[in-house]
Protein backbone atom coordinates (compact mmCIF):
# COMPACT_ATOMS: atom_id res chain seq x y z
CA UNK A 1 0.00 0.00 0.00
CA UNK A 2 2.62 2.18 0.70
CA UNK A 3 4.17 1.47 -2.40
CA UNK A 4 0.81 2.84 -4.19
CA UNK A 5 1.06 5.76 -2.21
CA UNK A 6 4.49 6.48 -3.02
CA UNK A 7 3.83 6.00 -7.04
CA UNK A 8 0.76 8.80 -6.33
CA UNK A 9 3.25 11.01 -4.38
CA UNK A 10 5.93 11.10 -7.33
CA UNK A 11 3.21 11.39 -10.03
CA UNK A 12 3.28 14.25 -12.52
CA UNK A 13 0.67 15.37 -14.94
CA UNK A 14 2.14 14.43 -18.43
CA UNK A 15 3.45 16.85 -20.47
CA UNK A 16 3.94 19.94 -18.20
CA UNK A 17 5.93 18.14 -15.76
CA UNK A 18 4.49 19.38 -13.12
CA UNK A 19 3.67 17.37 -9.62
CA UNK A 20 0.21 15.81 -9.62
CA UNK A 21 -2.35 17.23 -7.18
CA UNK A 22 -2.11 13.89 -5.38
CA UNK A 23 1.43 14.72 -5.18
CA UNK A 24 1.04 18.01 -3.83
CA UNK A 25 -1.22 16.72 -0.87
CA UNK A 26 1.34 14.05 -0.10
CA UNK A 27 4.06 16.73 0.23
CA UNK A 28 1.61 18.77 2.46
CA UNK A 29 0.57 15.67 4.56
CA UNK A 30 4.31 14.16 5.52
CA UNK A 31 6.37 17.30 5.24
CA UNK A 32 3.99 20.72 5.61
CA UNK A 33 4.70 22.04 2.39
CA UNK A 34 3.84 25.42 2.07
CA UNK A 35 4.62 25.57 -1.47
CA UNK A 36 3.13 22.51 -2.56
CA UNK A 37 -0.20 23.77 -0.12
CA UNK A 38 0.28 26.87 -2.54
CA UNK A 39 0.07 25.19 -6.40
CA UNK A 40 -3.48 23.62 -5.02
CA UNK A 41 -4.43 27.01 -3.93
CA UNK A 42 -3.26 28.30 -7.30
CA UNK A 43 -4.72 25.40 -9.33
CA UNK A 44 -8.05 25.14 -7.82
CA UNK A 45 -9.15 28.78 -6.24
CA UNK A 46 -11.20 30.03 -9.01
CA UNK A 47 -13.03 26.85 -9.77
CA UNK A 48 -13.50 26.84 -6.22
CA UNK A 49 -14.74 30.21 -6.23
CA UNK A 50 -17.36 29.62 -8.58
CA UNK A 51 -18.55 26.63 -7.16
CA UNK A 52 -19.31 28.43 -3.68
CA UNK A 53 -20.32 31.12 -6.00
CA UNK A 54 -23.27 29.18 -7.55
CA UNK A 55 -24.46 27.98 -4.11
CA UNK A 56 -23.97 31.64 -2.26
CA UNK A 57 -25.94 34.75 -3.64
CA UNK A 58 -24.29 37.39 -1.42
CA UNK A 59 -21.00 37.67 -3.61
CA UNK A 60 -18.91 39.55 -0.36
CA UNK A 61 -19.70 36.20 1.48
CA UNK A 62 -17.63 34.26 -1.84
CA UNK A 63 -14.04 35.18 -0.69
CA UNK A 64 -14.59 33.74 3.16
CA UNK A 65 -16.24 30.67 1.92
CA UNK A 66 -13.32 29.96 -0.89
CA UNK A 67 -11.10 30.55 2.20
CA UNK A 68 -12.18 28.38 4.06
CA UNK A 69 -12.91 26.09 1.95
CA UNK A 70 -8.99 25.39 1.55
CA UNK A 71 -8.17 25.82 5.39
CA UNK A 72 -10.76 23.21 6.52
CA UNK A 73 -9.21 20.97 3.33
CA UNK A 74 -6.18 21.22 5.51
CA UNK A 75 -6.85 20.81 8.37
CA UNK A 76 -8.28 17.22 6.71
CA UNK A 77 -5.73 16.66 4.78
CA UNK A 78 -4.25 13.75 7.16
CA UNK A 79 -7.39 11.88 6.32
CA UNK A 80 -7.37 12.37 2.49
CA UNK A 81 -6.19 9.09 0.43
CA UNK A 82 -3.78 10.16 -2.07
CA UNK A 83 -5.49 7.10 -4.25
CA UNK A 84 -8.60 9.26 -5.20
CA UNK A 85 -8.66 12.28 -6.99
CA UNK A 86 -8.00 15.66 -5.34
CA UNK A 87 -10.31 17.71 -7.11
CA UNK A 88 -14.14 16.36 -6.32
CA UNK A 89 -12.71 16.39 -3.05
CA UNK A 90 -12.14 19.70 -2.84
CA UNK A 91 -15.23 20.42 -4.61
CA UNK A 92 -17.03 18.67 -2.07
CA UNK A 93 -15.83 20.64 0.48
CA UNK A 94 -16.66 23.98 -1.16
CA UNK A 95 -20.34 22.94 -1.68
CA UNK A 96 -20.35 22.41 2.16
CA UNK A 97 -19.22 25.29 3.44
CA UNK A 98 -20.74 27.23 0.86
CA UNK A 99 -24.01 25.34 2.02
CA UNK A 100 -23.17 25.87 5.79
CA UNK A 101 -23.13 29.62 4.88
CA UNK A 102 -26.23 30.24 3.17
CA UNK A 103 -27.83 28.02 6.01
CA UNK A 104 -26.23 30.87 8.44
CA UNK A 105 -27.05 33.26 5.96
CA UNK A 106 -31.01 32.93 6.02
CA UNK A 107 -31.20 32.36 9.74
CA UNK A 108 -30.09 35.85 9.48
CA UNK A 109 -32.02 37.28 6.42
CA UNK A 110 -35.60 35.47 6.42
CA UNK A 111 -36.72 38.10 3.58
CA UNK A 112 -37.41 35.70 1.04
CA UNK A 113 -36.25 36.60 -2.45
CA UNK A 114 -39.30 38.51 -4.74
CA UNK A 115 -39.33 38.35 -8.26
CA UNK A 116 -39.10 41.74 -9.73
CA UNK A 117 -41.26 42.94 -12.88
CA UNK A 118 -39.97 41.78 -15.89
CA UNK A 119 -38.52 45.32 -17.05
CA UNK A 120 -38.59 45.22 -20.88
CA UNK A 121 -39.47 42.81 -23.74
CA UNK A 122 -36.48 44.15 -25.66
CA UNK A 123 -34.40 41.00 -26.18
CA UNK A 124 -31.27 42.68 -26.82
CA UNK A 125 -31.39 45.97 -24.25
CA UNK A 126 -28.74 48.25 -24.46
CA UNK A 127 -29.11 50.07 -21.33
CA UNK A 128 -26.72 49.09 -18.86
CA UNK A 129 -29.49 49.31 -15.61
CA UNK A 130 -31.65 46.94 -17.99
CA UNK A 131 -28.92 44.81 -18.74
CA UNK A 132 -27.92 44.47 -14.35
CA UNK A 133 -31.38 43.87 -13.92
CA UNK A 134 -31.49 40.93 -16.41
CA UNK A 135 -28.95 39.58 -14.65
CA UNK A 136 -30.05 40.08 -11.35
CA UNK A 137 -33.20 38.38 -12.42
CA UNK A 138 -31.03 35.35 -13.96
CA UNK A 139 -28.72 35.18 -10.85
CA UNK A 140 -32.65 35.12 -8.93
CA UNK A 141 -33.50 32.18 -11.74
CA UNK A 142 -30.57 30.30 -11.10
CA UNK A 143 -30.76 29.99 -7.30
CA UNK A 144 -33.92 28.34 -7.88
CA UNK A 145 -32.50 25.30 -9.82
CA UNK A 146 -31.12 22.23 -8.44
CA UNK A 147 -27.80 22.37 -7.26
CA UNK A 148 -25.83 20.25 -9.55
CA UNK A 149 -27.49 21.74 -12.46
CA UNK A 150 -26.96 25.52 -11.15
CA UNK A 151 -23.10 24.77 -10.71
CA UNK A 152 -22.52 22.91 -14.00
CA UNK A 153 -24.44 25.59 -15.84
CA UNK A 154 -22.06 28.15 -13.58
CA UNK A 155 -19.03 26.18 -14.45
CA UNK A 156 -19.51 25.93 -18.27
CA UNK A 157 -21.57 28.83 -19.25
CA UNK A 158 -20.24 31.16 -17.11
CA UNK A 159 -16.93 30.40 -16.66
CA UNK A 160 -16.27 28.74 -19.69
CA UNK A 161 -15.23 25.19 -18.80
CA UNK A 162 -15.27 22.14 -20.82
CA UNK A 163 -17.93 19.39 -19.90
CA UNK A 164 -14.88 17.32 -19.49
CA UNK A 165 -13.24 20.12 -16.85
CA UNK A 166 -16.25 20.71 -15.04
CA UNK A 167 -17.07 17.08 -14.63
CA UNK A 168 -13.21 16.05 -13.68
CA UNK A 169 -13.82 18.80 -10.97
CA UNK A 170 -17.60 17.67 -10.05
CA UNK A 171 -16.47 13.74 -9.96
CA UNK A 172 -19.14 12.90 -12.99
CA UNK A 173 -18.78 12.24 -16.47
CA UNK A 174 -18.96 15.06 -18.87
CA UNK A 175 -21.96 13.69 -20.21
CA UNK A 176 -23.67 13.76 -17.08
CA UNK A 177 -22.36 17.46 -16.93
CA UNK A 178 -23.77 17.95 -20.01
CA UNK A 179 -27.24 16.83 -19.13
CA UNK A 180 -27.31 19.03 -15.95
CA UNK A 181 -26.60 21.97 -18.82
CA UNK A 182 -29.24 20.88 -20.94
CA UNK A 183 -32.00 21.13 -18.07
CA UNK A 184 -30.47 24.32 -16.76
CA UNK A 185 -30.75 25.80 -19.80
CA UNK A 186 -34.03 24.90 -20.32
CA UNK A 187 -35.23 25.48 -17.62
CA UNK A 188 -33.73 29.21 -17.37
CA UNK A 189 -35.19 29.94 -20.63
CA UNK A 190 -38.31 28.73 -19.76
CA UNK A 191 -38.20 31.09 -16.67
CA UNK A 192 -37.15 34.31 -18.82
CA UNK A 193 -38.70 33.41 -21.70
CA UNK A 194 -40.58 37.08 -20.82
CA UNK A 195 -37.99 38.82 -21.51
CA UNK A 196 -38.44 38.15 -24.97
CA UNK A 197 -37.58 35.76 -27.56
CA UNK A 198 -35.12 33.95 -26.68
CA UNK A 199 -34.71 31.46 -29.42
CA UNK A 200 -35.19 34.14 -31.88
CA UNK A 201 -32.12 35.93 -30.65
CA UNK A 202 -29.98 33.47 -30.12
CA UNK A 203 -30.94 31.15 -32.98
CA UNK A 204 -31.78 28.25 -30.95
CA UNK B 1 -38.26 7.33 -30.68
CA UNK B 2 -40.47 5.24 -32.97
CA UNK B 3 -44.06 5.43 -31.85
CA UNK B 4 -45.39 2.34 -33.08
CA UNK B 5 -49.32 3.04 -32.47
CA UNK B 6 -49.14 6.38 -33.07
CA UNK B 7 -50.87 6.69 -36.38
CA UNK B 8 -52.36 3.03 -35.92
CA UNK B 9 -50.18 1.16 -38.23
CA UNK B 10 -49.18 -1.67 -36.10
CA UNK B 11 -52.66 -3.15 -35.90
CA UNK B 12 -53.39 -6.07 -37.94
CA UNK B 13 -49.58 -6.44 -38.66
CA UNK B 14 -50.06 -10.25 -39.45
CA UNK B 15 -51.81 -9.46 -42.86
CA UNK B 16 -49.41 -6.47 -43.43
CA UNK B 17 -46.99 -6.25 -46.05
CA UNK B 18 -43.15 -6.86 -44.28
CA UNK B 19 -41.76 -3.74 -43.41
CA UNK B 20 -38.92 -2.24 -45.94
CA UNK B 21 -35.43 -3.10 -44.86
CA UNK B 22 -34.59 1.05 -44.83
CA UNK B 23 -35.37 2.35 -41.17
CA UNK B 24 -37.91 5.00 -40.61
CA UNK B 25 -36.14 7.94 -40.03
CA UNK B 26 -35.61 8.49 -35.79
CA UNK B 27 -37.23 11.48 -34.13
CA UNK B 28 -33.96 13.47 -33.62
CA UNK B 29 -33.86 13.90 -29.85
CA UNK B 30 -34.11 17.52 -28.67
CA UNK B 31 -30.98 19.68 -29.16
CA UNK B 32 -29.48 21.13 -26.09
CA UNK B 33 -30.80 24.99 -25.67
CA UNK B 34 -28.17 27.23 -27.31
CA UNK B 35 -26.64 29.68 -24.44
CA UNK B 36 -27.98 32.23 -22.55
CA UNK B 37 -26.98 35.86 -24.38
CA UNK B 38 -23.83 36.89 -22.86
CA UNK B 39 -25.02 40.19 -21.38
CA UNK B 40 -27.26 38.25 -19.25
CA UNK B 41 -25.23 35.72 -17.64
CA UNK B 42 -23.83 36.52 -14.31
CA UNK B 43 -20.01 38.09 -14.11
CA UNK B 44 -17.34 35.48 -14.54
CA UNK B 45 -14.58 35.13 -12.10
CA UNK B 46 -11.41 37.14 -13.23
CA UNK B 47 -9.10 34.89 -16.00
CA UNK B 48 -6.67 32.93 -14.60
CA UNK B 49 -3.51 34.98 -13.92
CA UNK B 50 -4.93 37.69 -12.76
CA UNK B 51 -3.46 39.79 -10.12
CA UNK B 52 -6.84 39.53 -8.22
CA UNK B 53 -5.68 35.83 -8.10
CA UNK B 54 -2.31 36.44 -6.52
CA UNK B 55 -4.24 38.58 -3.84
CA UNK B 56 -6.75 35.43 -3.02
CA UNK B 57 -3.99 33.06 -2.79
CA UNK B 58 -1.64 35.19 -0.49
CA UNK B 59 -4.87 35.25 1.87
CA UNK B 60 -5.49 31.74 1.54
CA UNK B 61 -1.70 31.02 2.54
CA UNK B 62 -1.48 33.64 5.58
CA UNK B 63 -4.73 32.18 6.91
CA UNK B 64 -2.80 29.03 6.87
CA UNK B 65 0.15 29.65 8.28
CA UNK B 66 -0.66 29.01 11.50
CA UNK B 67 -2.02 25.19 10.27
CA UNK B 68 1.03 24.78 8.20
CA UNK B 69 3.92 25.87 10.79
CA UNK B 70 6.13 23.00 11.49
CA UNK B 71 5.69 21.34 15.02
CA UNK B 72 8.22 22.65 17.63
CA UNK B 73 10.78 20.64 18.76
CA UNK B 74 9.16 19.34 21.94
CA UNK B 75 6.50 18.22 20.19
CA UNK B 76 8.70 15.68 17.94
CA UNK B 77 10.24 14.85 20.94
CA UNK B 78 6.75 14.08 22.66
CA UNK B 79 6.08 11.47 20.41
CA UNK B 80 9.16 8.90 21.77
CA UNK B 81 9.37 11.01 25.20
CA UNK B 82 5.83 9.96 25.99
CA UNK B 83 6.60 5.92 25.19
CA UNK B 84 10.05 6.29 27.15
CA UNK B 85 8.52 8.34 30.37
CA UNK B 86 5.34 6.10 30.51
CA UNK B 87 8.28 2.95 30.61
CA UNK B 88 10.29 4.97 33.32
CA UNK B 89 6.85 5.92 35.42
CA UNK B 90 5.53 1.77 35.17
CA UNK B 91 9.38 0.62 36.16
CA UNK B 92 9.48 3.74 39.13
CA UNK B 93 5.90 2.09 39.96
CA UNK B 94 6.86 -1.00 40.05
CA UNK B 95 10.02 -0.85 42.41
CA UNK B 96 8.50 1.35 44.93
CA UNK B 97 5.35 -0.78 44.80
CA UNK B 98 7.16 -3.89 45.67
CA UNK B 99 9.40 -2.08 48.14
CA UNK B 100 6.67 -0.21 50.12
CA UNK B 101 4.94 -3.31 50.48
CA UNK B 102 3.45 -3.81 53.89
CA UNK B 103 4.99 -6.77 56.27
CA UNK B 104 3.66 -9.90 55.29
CA UNK B 105 0.93 -11.00 57.72
CA UNK B 106 2.97 -13.39 60.42
CA UNK B 107 4.91 -10.08 61.56
CA UNK B 108 7.62 -9.78 59.71
CA UNK B 109 8.57 -13.09 59.97
CA UNK B 110 9.94 -15.00 56.36
CA UNK B 111 8.51 -17.59 54.89
CA UNK B 112 11.31 -19.65 55.28
CA UNK B 113 12.04 -19.00 58.88
CA UNK B 114 8.09 -19.30 59.93
CA UNK B 115 8.41 -22.67 57.95
CA UNK B 116 11.80 -23.95 60.11
CA UNK B 117 9.83 -22.70 63.54
CA UNK B 118 7.29 -24.56 63.15
CA UNK B 119 9.08 -27.70 62.61
CA UNK B 120 11.35 -26.95 65.60
CA UNK B 121 8.18 -26.21 68.02
CA UNK B 122 6.72 -29.75 66.71
CA UNK B 123 3.29 -27.83 66.77
CA UNK B 124 3.62 -26.25 70.35
CA UNK B 125 2.53 -22.88 69.51
CA UNK B 126 3.63 -21.18 73.09
CA UNK B 127 7.17 -22.98 71.56
CA UNK B 128 7.12 -21.49 68.44
CA UNK B 129 6.49 -17.79 69.51
CA UNK B 130 8.77 -18.10 72.09
CA UNK B 131 11.83 -19.61 69.85
CA UNK B 132 11.14 -16.24 67.85
CA UNK B 133 11.23 -14.15 71.12
CA UNK B 134 7.63 -13.44 71.94
CA UNK B 135 6.72 -14.33 74.98
CA UNK B 136 3.32 -16.23 75.45
CA UNK B 137 1.20 -18.57 77.02
CA UNK B 138 -0.16 -21.62 75.49
CA UNK B 139 -3.73 -20.54 75.24
CA UNK B 140 -2.73 -17.21 73.86
CA UNK B 141 -0.14 -18.14 71.69
CA UNK B 142 -2.66 -21.10 70.37
CA UNK B 143 -5.08 -18.31 68.99
CA UNK B 144 -2.67 -15.95 67.91
CA UNK B 145 -0.90 -19.05 66.11
CA UNK B 146 -4.52 -19.16 64.06
CA UNK B 147 -5.01 -15.61 64.10
CA UNK B 148 -1.48 -14.46 63.31
CA UNK B 149 -2.58 -10.86 62.28
CA UNK B 150 -3.36 -10.14 66.21
CA UNK B 151 0.18 -10.47 67.61
CA UNK B 152 2.60 -7.66 67.67
CA UNK B 153 5.57 -7.59 66.00
CA UNK B 154 8.18 -9.66 67.02
CA UNK B 155 11.13 -8.12 69.22
CA UNK B 156 14.63 -9.11 69.99
CA UNK B 157 15.19 -12.61 72.26
CA UNK B 158 15.64 -11.05 75.22
CA UNK B 159 18.24 -14.37 76.61
CA UNK B 160 15.42 -16.51 76.49
CA UNK B 161 16.51 -19.56 75.10
CA UNK B 162 14.80 -22.14 73.12
CA UNK B 163 11.44 -23.34 74.61
CA UNK B 164 11.75 -21.16 77.58
CA UNK B 165 7.86 -20.58 77.87
CA UNK B 166 6.96 -24.00 77.50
Amino acid sequence: MDGERDAAAESTDEGTGALSDEALVRRVQDEGDRDALEQLVRRYLRAVHAVVASILPDPEAIDDAAQETFLRALAAMGQYDTRRPFAPWIYQIARNVARNQLARQTRWKAEPLEAGPPVSRDPAPDDAAERARIRARVEEELQRLPEQRRIAFRLVDVEGMTAGEAGRLMGVSPGTVRSHLHHARRELRQALAEYGNLTAETGG
Amino acid sequence: MNDLHADGKDEGARGRAPEPLTPKPLTPEPLTPEPLPHAWLPEARAPEGHPVWQLRVACVMSAAGPALAPPPWWSEMGRWWKVSAGLAAASLLLFFGISDRPPADGAGVAGDEFALGMVVAEGDAAAFWGALGVPANPVLALLTFENPGAMPAPTAPEGQGEGGVR
